[in-house]
């Protein structure tokens, strides 16, 4: 179960790697992500039997995920500017929250979902860094002892 | 010089809605929701705007002094900017919600 496990971890990474997450702790933040937004939105989607707020969820959390996907592309770059270019960057950075907000605006005004839903489901990246800052902290806290 | 600051913009605030204050009647719920959003997402964006470009500042000097913790403080800046964008996105949302939902009524 534990080989299983690290096996689709060490898959995903890989894929991750791929395609542009060259630092390891910003690929297990966005490993985790991905794993919490599908296993969090299946859960809700099996526990309620499929319902509108669940689809609310999934939709919330995967608008987050692929925004922290983008983010954590674009972040390192911003700061290292190794490639010199600045205007690729600010079109990525400035499109993503168009896109982000284009996305709300037609969930929220035309498909009406469940806004709590919409909430819930978008809080699952605070959930995420929450978790992963306290994680590394109970490690820092073992390394020390 | 803070403290004139305050006033004036206070004053302009007071001076701002003081004709939608007094201009609406029981019914106008439309005016006041669209100021509230304008407001309100002007007021989210910014200071939204301010926290990234400051937590994108601390990053740049931390890494050009010490190029080493770069890793380190590539991973915090990222976790910061999407707490602050987050903040960005509700706000967007409750405003979508206040223009388009109207909650408070036509």
């Amino acid at each position: 179960m534990i080989k299983a496990f690290e096996g689709i971890n060490r898959s995903v990474e890989t894929f991750l790697f791929r395609h542009g997450f060259q630092r390891r702790e910003v690929r297990e933040l966005v490993r985790n992500q991905v794993y919490l937004s599908v296993l969090a939105s299946l859960a809700l989607a099996l526990l309620t039997g499929f319902s509108l707020w669940s689809a609310g969820f999934a939709a919330g959390a995967a608008l987050v995920t692929l925004n922290f996907w983008a983010l954590a592309r674009v972040a390192p770059e911003l700061v290292k500017m190794e490639k010199g270019a600045v205007l690729p960057l600010l079109v990525q950075f400035y499109g993503r929250l168009i896109v982000t907000g284009a996305c709300l605006f037609v969930l929220i005004v035309w498909v009406k979902v469940s806004v709590s839903a919409l909430l819930v489901g978008m809080a699952t990246v605070l959930v995420n860094a929450l978790s992963w800052g306290l994680m590394s902290r109970i490690g820092q806290k073992v390394k020390e002892a | 010089m803070r403290k004139s600051m305050k006033t004036v913009l206070s004053t302009v605030a007071m001076v701002l809605f003081a004709s939608v204050a007094f201009a609406a009647d029981g019914g106008a719920v439309g005016p006041v929701s669209a100021w509230a959003t304008a407001c309100g997402m002007a007021f989210a964006a910014g200071l939204c705007g301010l926290g990234q470009g400051m937590g994108l500042k601390a990053a740049c000097e931390g890494t050009a002094r010490n190029p080493e913790a770069g890793g380190k403080l590539t991973v915090t800046l990222i976790l910061g900017l999407a707490f602050i964008e987050s903040l960005a996105i509700y706000a967007l949302v409750v405003n979508l919600i206040l223009l388009f939902v109207k909650p408070l009524g036509a």
